[in-house]
């Protein structure tokens, strides 16, 4: 009897145990359950990072547009077309005056509301800090009145609409204290920015007054990886959800579509090299042409980037209106690249296999950086290629070349560049190819070519504007104004389980209210 | 001198060691005989080639044959090496041997200078150097040499200490050797075995210091075959292409092994004590 009863109660006791134990683990599944549904947090690898978040300052716009914390007035779409932003509607109202209303109802996410005021007082700011926008823009003076801001430009511009999207123009609560506006800029996006680590990641969260849909993810990671294979890697290990730009040895890696989604698109980008038109061998036209016959564009995209760039002939891609198809390039002809230079007097008078002139070596310089991964490639193919036709050239690597191209201490210097952030020619062959452009770091100077991208100032129909664009770059080539190599595609891997992100010609847009991860 | 040539006769690790390091050796100095195609010479069309009859090794991002980079680049890591262990042992050994041989005044300023070198840490001292110097082999070497010449200083002076002292030296001095005499007669040749010791074992952490170097790009430059640089350059291609890393990175593996165990072999045979 006595034995029984030890039996039973030790039956109790342990049936107890386990009813508690059990319910000790659903209770603690449903926590954790629970906090993931309040928490949704997607992570993107991004292969270039701001070195602050002041809209205004350099480039630095384009990331806070990325991290989906910057708006502008108007955005342009996937054919890059102008859509709505911040400002609900607008007209021209002569030539020179544009006239926006401000959407009713937007808010900074520090609670503000943004009136015609904010927004004048926040381009002021931009202009007076960013060369490039006052560039692009041409501002002579605003005036605001309730929602609505009246621009008055300087000349006669058919791009200020599209250039009103660059992301420089974010509008700011320009009146936050001085110091927020590098680390957390007071903006309207669909996310608010938490914290910024120079170098290495920014924390955006959802903003929960944003004006439009509000965002289906509450925070996003943005990891600097400046490494492409441990961008890579992270990816695969789950690190990260998306990765800007796998490099092309990398994209066999994510080829199994039930686990990954690679959206693909080709870039307004160019891949071209300035030439120092200083420098004493390439001041000569015949040298220039030469090395344009010289380099072998068609196997550089095909099989060095495997496809993941396709040849360029001048500077706009092919799928713009004014680009690449209109034009006459050179194809690739090492003998007639070698006859030119023989023609010109260069002559290998000492058998090491480099031309010499005037008893110097034709011997340049090749800059290039390593954030993008294409350029290292290309820069060893262009020294193999001009080897072949006598020309030495020393590869130079860098984490940035930006001082190097305004110290004007470089030959050749490889660089990728947004051809038409706004969708438009106007702005870039305004600063790359006028005789005083700021980034015409070659010093390349055709009087034609400057004033037929001044017409592009006043010329209002497209199709002759397409027409003036395609006559400039077909100058640029003639000339051999710089050496367009190719168009890269660019690209986005994401996981599965991240839905909504998508690419866009332009590549100042990432991260928006659409995004979401399961 | 008899002992000598016993232990080595007893040592069989040894010679088979000196075997394979002459073989080493033979290959950098005969690269371009035995290498199937230019290392340079690029042909686009072939680019990232698994192994063929062909290309033996494959080839890598710009069509070049991996193999003949391989050989070749035995001979620029090589010379670089041998370079840099020379120029620091001469250099090391005749400042630790002024040093200690002169004492005083000269003694604590070499002595202190080489106390500032050892201050920092080396590898990232000569970084810092190359970076200064610009990219190139010849910084690489200057760079390394500028940090690792103190080892050699600081052996020798305590090896000359040891020995100045001595009845030898004294009945030398007797005698009316001049100074020079001294230490090229009787002083070197008592500190030398020692430091060709440390010597032989360095050239696998140089080897391995310049390959670093130039795997960060300060050392030899594209479209110079080296090691070190091909490692860098198969690293864009590690899950895709192993074999552009996996090559470089055995050659320089296999380098300092066979270096390594030299020098341990030349330890033993020279210092039975240790």
């Amino acid at each position: 009897m006595k034995f029984k009863l030890k039996r039973k109660l030790a039956l109790i006791f342990t049936s107890v145990l386990l009813c508690t134990s059990f319910s000790a683990c659903t209770g603690g599944n449903s926590a954790d359950k629970g906090s993931s549904d309040k928490q949704k947090s997607i992570t993107f690898g991004t292969n270039q990072f701001p070195t602050n978040l002041d809209p205004a300052s350099e480039w630095n716009g384009w990331f806070v547009s990325m991290f989906g914390a910057g708006e502008t007035l108007v955005k342009l779409n996937k054919n890059m077309q102008i859509e709505s932003l911040l400002s609900d509607s607008w007209k021209r109202v002569d030539d020179l005056t544009w006239k926006f209303h401000i959407r009713k109802g937007v808010k900074f996410d520090n609670g503000k509301a943004v009136t015609a005021q904010a927004v004048k007082a926040s381009l002021e700011r931009t202009l007076k800090m960013n060369p490039r926008t006052r560039e692009i823009l041409l501002i002579d003076s605003m005036t605001a009145d309730g929602q609505d801001i009246t621009i008055k430009t300087k000349s006669s511009s058919e791009a200020f609409l599209s250039n009103m999207a660059d992301s420089s123009a974010i509008i700011v609560d320009s009146s936050a204290p001085a110091d927020t506006f590098a680390k957390a800029p007071v903006c309207t996006g669909p996310f608010k920015v938490k914290s910024y680590t120079p170098n290495s990641n920014v924390v955006v969260e959802k903003n929960k007054d944003y004006w439009g849909d509000k965002a289906k993810v509450d925070k996003a990671t943005f990891k600097y990886i400046k490494d492409d294979n441990t961008r890579a890697m992270a990816l695969q290990s789950g690190e990260i959800d998306v990765a800007q730009n796998v490099s092309s040895n990398n994209m066999p890696l994510f080829k199994d579509k039930s686990k990954y989604n690679i959206d693909k698109i080709t870039s307004l980008r160019i891949i071209m090299s300035y030439e120092n038109l200083n420098n004493e061998f390439l001041k000569d036209p015949a040298v220039r042409k030469a090395i344009s016959l010289a380099v072998d564009k068609d196997t550089y995209a095909k099989t060095l980037l495997k496809n993941s760039a396709v040849p360029a002939v001048g500077p706009f891609p092919e799928s713009l209106p004014y680009g690449n198809k209109n034009l006459i390039g050179y194809k690739y002809d090492k003998a007639a690249a070698a006859k030119l230079l023989s023609d010109a007097g260069y002559k290998d008078t000492d058998g090491d296999g480099i031309l010499e002139k005037n008893g110097k070596k034709v011997e340049l310089n090749l800059a290039f950086y390593t954030t993008r991964s294409e350029l290292p490639i290309i820069a060893q193919a262009i020294q193999a290629n001009l080897k072949e036709i006598g020309i030495g050239t020393k590869l130079q690597s860098y984490e940035d070349v930006s001082q190097v191209l305004k110290s004007g201490n470089f030959d050749l210097c490889l660089y990728s560049v947004n051809t038409a952030t706004s969708g438009d020619p106007q702005s870039f062959l305004e600063v790359y190819f006028k005789t005083d452009g700021t980034a015409n770091y070659g010093k390349y100077s055709n009087s034609k070519v400057d004033s037929l991208i001044d017409k592009l100032k006043t010329e209002k129909d497209t199709k002759e504007r397409s027409n003036i664009a395609i006559q400039v770059q077909q100058k640029l080539l003639e000339d051999n104004s710089n050496l367009f190599l190719v168009t890269p595609m660019l690209n986005l891997v994401s996981k599965n389980t991240v839905s909504g992100v998508t690419m866009y010609p332009v590549d100042y847009y990432l991260l928006n209210n659409k995004v979401s991860i399961k | 001198m008899e002992n000598f040539i016993v232990s080595i006769k007893k040592n069989k690790l040894f010679i088979f060691l000196c075997i394979l390091a002459a073989i080493l050796i033979s290959i950098s100095l005969s690269a371009n005989y035995i290498a199937p195609h230019d290392p340079l010479k690029t042909s686009m069309a072939n680019s990232l080639q698994g192994r063929s009859s062909e290309f033996p090794l494959g080839t890598d991002n710009l069509g070049r044959c991996i193999l003949s980079r391989l050989l070749y680049g035995a001979s620029t890591s090589l010379k670089m090496t041998f370079c840099l262990v020379i120029i620091v042992f001469i250099v090391g050994t005749s400042l630790g041997t002024i040093a200690a041989y002169f004492g005083g005044i000269v003694d604590t300023i070499i002595m202190r200078f080489s106390d500032v070198f050892l201050a920092f840490p080396g590898i990232i001292f000569a970084i810092a150097i190359a970076g200064v110097l610009g990219p190139s082999s010849m910084n690489v070497v200057i760079a390394l040499a500028v940090v690792n010449w103190v080892k050699y200083a600081r052996v020798s002076r305590s090896l000359v200490m040891s020995v100045r002292k001595k009845d030898y030296i004294k009945g030398a001095k007797m005698g009316g050797a001049k100074e020079y005499q001294i230490i090229l007669k009787y002083i070197v040749p008592n500190i030398i075995p020692s430091l060709i010791v440390i010597a032989t074992m360095d050239i696998g952490t140089m080897m391995l210091e310049i390959s670093s170097l130039s795997f960060l790009g300060l050392g030899a430059q594209p479209p110079t075959p080296e090691w070190g640089y091909m490692l860098n350059e198969g690293r864009n291609y590690m899950q895709t292409s192993p074999g552009l890393m996996v090559y470089p990175g055995a050659a320089i593996f296999i380098t300092v092994m066979i270096f390594n165990l030299l020098g341990d072999s030349i330890r033993d045979i020279l210092d039975p004590n240790q």
